[in-house]
C-alpha cells in the first residue's frame, strides 16, 4: 500500500514536471515568435523561425538518444569529453573559417593574422575597427584640425562624434549629388581602401579641406 | 615603455597580493590584475573629488598608495615571505611577463570600434592631457575603468595601451589554471592535464572569446574581475582566512568600476555570496560598507551631473545603486543579527527577481520578447560564440545530477540565474537588445561566460574522476 502510494506520487511528481516543462518550452516558443515577429515584420521572421525549429530538432535528438548518449559517457568519460571537446573546437575553428567571413567581410579573422604596422590609434583603427572607425581613423591622420565636407544628412555620420574623434575643425555639407558637387569644382574622387579588407570610401582633398563622397554607405559598428 | 610600466604594475600587484596571501604562485598569477587596480585608484579618486584628472593629486596619490603599500608589506613581512618561497622559477615567472610583453608590442593585433575610441580611448588620454572632457556624458552608460587605465600612457606620448588587454587575458589564464588546481589535483596526473588542455582550446578557440582577448572593450576586463572576486571568495572560504576577503572586495571594487551597472552585479555576487556560504559572517560588514562607499558616492554624483539621464543612465539605476549598496552591509547585517534562515531567502530572493521580471514583462510585453530572442539567436548563432553555448548546454545536461548533489556549487548556480535575470530587467529599462554580436547583451553574456564554464568543466571533473577528495573541494 505504502509502495503503491509512493509509486503514485512518483508518477504524479514526473506528470508535473513534465507538464511544467512542456509549458515553459510553449511559452518560450510563443515568445520567441512574438519577439521575432516585432523584430522584423516578416524580414527576418523566417530565419529566426528557422533558427528555433534547429535549436528544438537538436535537442529533440538529443533528448531522444539520451541514454544511449548517456552509455557512452559512463563507458569511458575522459574519453568521451576528449572527443567531444575536440568536434567543439572543430566546429569552432570551422564556424571561424568558413561560416563567418561569408557572413561579414569585414571579419577579424586569426587565420590571416597580420601584424599591424606600428603601435599607433591610427593602425589599429584603420585594419580592424569597421568601415565608420576605419574614417574617423583616416581623418584624424589627414584631416585632423580642417574642415571636412559632407554630403547633406549622410545618415551613419554621427558629426559630434566626428568631430570630438577625428580632430577635424568643423563638419559642413552641400547639398548636389556627390559626383555633380565634385565634378562642380574640377576635382576627381580618390578612393581609400583598407589595406587589409575590402572596404573603403571616396574622397577628394579640397585645398587644405577634405570633401568625403558616399559616407552614407558606411556601416558604423 | 609600456613593457616597463607593465612591469612596475606587475611588481606593485604581487607585493599587493603578498600581503593577504603568502603563496607566491597565487601572487604572480593575480599580480598584473591587482596592479592595473591600483593603477586606477588615484585617478578615479581625483574623479570623484573634483569631477576631473588633477594631475597633481594623481601623482600624489599614487606616491603615497606606492609608498602605503611597500610599508604595509614590510610591517606584515610580505617581503620574507616572498624571499622564503622564492625559487628560480619564479624568476623564470617574471621574465615569461616581460618576454610576453614584449611579444605583444611586437605583435599587436589590437582591435578597436567607435566604442572602444569614443568612451575608453580617448577620455583617457584627454584626461590625463588635462583637456576639458565633459563627464557626466561620457560615463552615463560605461564604467570609468578602462578609460582611466589607458590613460596614463598618454603621458609619455603613447595614443593607447595596447598591452593591456593582452596581458589582462594571460592573468586570467594563469588565474583560471590556479583556481582549478586549488580545486582540483590538476598537477597529479598527466590525463587530467591534458583534459584541462582540451578545454582551454575548446574555450579559446570560439571566435567571440578570441576576438574580445584583443578588442578594447569593458567585456573581457569585466569577466577577468568578476571571476578573480569570485576566485578569491571561494579560495578564502576553503582557506577559512577572512583576511583573504580583501582581496575579495579589491576584485568586487574593480568590477564595479567596469560598467554602469556593473555595481547592480556586484551586489547581487556580495548577496548570493553572503546568503551562500557561513563563512561570510567572519566578515566585518563595516568593511563591505566601506568598499560600497566610493562606489555609492560615484552613482550618486554621476546622477546629480546627469540630472535626468535616461534608461541605464536614469536617476532610477543609478540612484537604486547607490542606495541598494549602501543598504546590503545593513541587510546581511540583520540577517546575520536575526538568524533568519539563508537559504530560504536566497531562494525567495531569486523567485522574487523572477517574478519582477516578468511583472515588468508584462508591462513592456513587446520589448522583452525582442530581448528573448535577441539573447537566444545571438548565443546559439549569430553572437560569433561558435559552439561555446551549445557544448556548455550539453555538458550541463551531462552534469546535471553533480550540480545538483554538490551544494557549494549551487552558489554560482544561483548568481549565473541571476545575472541572466538581471540582463532582461536591464533590457527592460532600455531600447531592446539586438541580433548580432555587438549587442550589449551578447556581449554581456561573456561576463558570466568564465564562471559558467568553469562550474561545467569542474562538475565534468568530478563526474570522470569523482572520489570524496573533489566534491569537498569543489568550488
Amino acid at each position: 500500500m505504502h509502495y503503491c502510494a509512493r509509486k503514485e506520487g512518483a508518477v504524479f511528481v514526473s506528470l508535473k514536471n513534465y507538464s511544467v516543462g512542456i509549458a515553459c518550452a510553449f511559452s518560450f516558443i510563443a515568445v520567441v515568435l512574438r519577439g521575432a515577429s516585432v523584430i522584423s515584420e516578416g524580414e527576418h521572421f523566417v530565419k529566426i523561425a528557422g533558427a528555433l525549429l534547429f535549436f528544438l530538432i537538436v535537442f529533440l535528438l538529443y533528448f531522444s538518444f539520451r541514454r544511449f548518449f548517456k552509455r557512452l559517457f559512463n563507458r569511458s568519460p575522459l574519453l568521451f569529453c576528449m572527443l567531444f571537446f575536440a568536434l567543439l573546437t572543430f566546429a569552432n575553428f570551422f564556424y571561424a573559417s568558413s561560416v563567418l567571413p561569408r557572413i561579414e567581410k569585414n571579419t577579424f579573422s586569426f587565420f590571416a593574422i597580420q601584424r599591424l604596422p606600428d603601435n599607433s590609434l591610427f593602425s589599429m583603427m584603420d585594419n580592424r575597427g569597421g568601415d565608420a572607425s576605419l574614417l574617423y581613423a583616416f581623418l584624424r591622420k589627414e584631416a585632423r584640425g580642417k574642415t571636412v565636407f559632407l554630403p547633406v544628412q549622410s545618415p551613419s555620420v554621427d558629426k559630434r562624434l566626428l568631430r570630438s574623434l577625428s580632430d577635424v575643425s568643423d563638419t559642413q555639407e552641400y547639398d548636389q549629388a556627390p559626383d555633380v558637387f565634385i565634378a562642380s569644382l574640377g576635382l576627381e574622387w580618390s578612393t581609400y581602401k583598407d589595406p587589409m579588407l575590402d572596404v573603403g570610401f571616396e574622397y577628394a582633398r579640397y585645398g587644405d579641406d577634405m570633401i568625403l563622397g558616399r559616407v552614407g554607405a558606411l556601416s558604423c559598428r | 615603455m609600456q613593457v616597463a610600466y607593465s612591469l612596475v604594475l606587475f611588481i606593485l600587484g604581487i607585493i599587493f597580493a603578498q600581503i593577504f596571501e603568502k603563496s607566491l604562485f597565487f601572487a604572480l598569477a593575480t599580480g598584473y590584475l591587482w596592479g592595473l587596480f591600483l593603477s586606477v585608484l588615484p585617478s578615479f579618486a581625483s574623479l570623484l573629488l573634483f569631477g576631473a584628472l588633477n594631475l597633481t593629486f594623481y601623482y600624489f596619490c599614487s606616491f603615497i598608495l606606492v609608498l602605503a603599500l611597500l610599508v604595509v608589506a614590510v610591517r606584515k613581512r610580505a617581503f620574507s615571505a616572498a624571499l622564503k618561497s622564492f625559487r628560480a622559477l619564479h624568476v623564470g615567472c617574471v621574465l615569461f611577463f616581460v618576454a610576453l610583453a614584449s611579444l605583444f608590442t611586437k605583435y599587436n593585433f589590437s582591435v578597436g570600434s567607435i566604442d572602444s575610441l569614443a568612451f575608453y580611448i580617448q577620455p583617457g588620454m584627454q584626461f590625463f592631457s588635462n583637456s576639458p572632457v565633459t563627464i557626466a556624458p561620457l560615463f552615463s552608460s560605461v564604467g570609468v575603468f578602462l578609460s582611466l587605465a589607458h590613460g596614463p600612457v598618454s603621458l609619455w606620448g603613447d595614443e593607447y595601451y595596447y598591452l593591456l588587454h593582452p596581458l589582462l587575458f594571460v592573468s586570467f589564464c594563469a588565474v583560471f589554471t590556479w583556481f582549478f588546481c586549488q580545486s582540483h589535483a590538476l598537477n597529479k596526473n598527466f590525463k587530467r592535464l591534458f583534459f584541462w588542455l582540451l578545454a582551454g582550446i575548446w574555450g579559446l578557440s570560439s571566435f567571440f572569446v578570441f576576438f574580445n582577448v584583443f578588442y578594447i572593450h569593458t567585456n573581457m576586463p569585466s569577466a577577468i574581475y568578476l571571476f578573480l572576486a569570485v576566485a578569491c571568495f571561494s579560495y578564502a572560504v576553503r582557506q577559512k582566512d577572512a583576511g583573504l576577503l580583501s582581496l575579495f572586495f579589491a576584485a568586487i571594487f574593480a568590477f564595479s568600476l567596469m560598467r554602469v551597472e556593473a555595481p547592480f552585479f556586484a551586489a547581487g555576487l556580495v548577496f548570493f555570496s553572503g546568503l551562500s556560504f557561513d563563512e561570510f559572517e567572519g566578515i566585518p560588514l563595516s568593511k563591505l560598507g566601506l568598499l560600497f562607499f566610493p562606489i555609492s558616492l560615484w552613482n550618486l554624483r554621476l546622477m546629480w551631473m546627469l540630472q535626468g539621464g535616461e534608461g541605464l543612465a536614469g536617476p532610477f539605476l543609478l540612484g537604486g545603486q547607490a542606495l541598494g549598496l549602501l543598504l546590503l552591509p545593513a541587510f546581511l547585517w540583520v540577517v546575520k543579527k536575526l538568524q533568519i534562515n539563508k537559504g530560504y531567502l536566497r531562494k525567495y530572493a531569486l523567485a522574487g527577481a523572477g517574478a519582477v521580471v516578468l511583472l515588468l514583462a508584462f508591462t513592456r510585453f513587446d520589448n522583452f520578447a525582442i530581448n528573448i530572442v535577441s539573447i537566444f539567436v545571438n548565443i546559439f548563432f549569430v553572437g560569433r560564440w561558435g559552439s561555446l553555448w551549445w557544448g556548455i548546454l550539453i555538458l550541463t545536461f551531462f552534469c546535471n545530477k553533480d550540480i545538483q548533489k554538490n551544494t557549494s556549487v549551487h552558489f554560482f548556480i544561483y548568481y549565473v540565474v541571476f545575472y541572466f535575470l538581471s540582463l532582461l530587467l536591464l533590457g527592460n529599462m532600455r531600447v531592446p537588445y539586438r541580433l548580432g554580436w555587438g549587442d550589449s547583451a551578447n556581449r554581456m553574456l561573456l561576463t558570466i561566460f568564465p564562471l559558467l564554464f568553469f562550474v561545467v568543466l569542474s562538475s565534468l571533473y568530478r563526474l570522470i574522476w569523482g572520489g570524496a577528495e573533489e566534491s569537498s573541494a569543489s568550488l
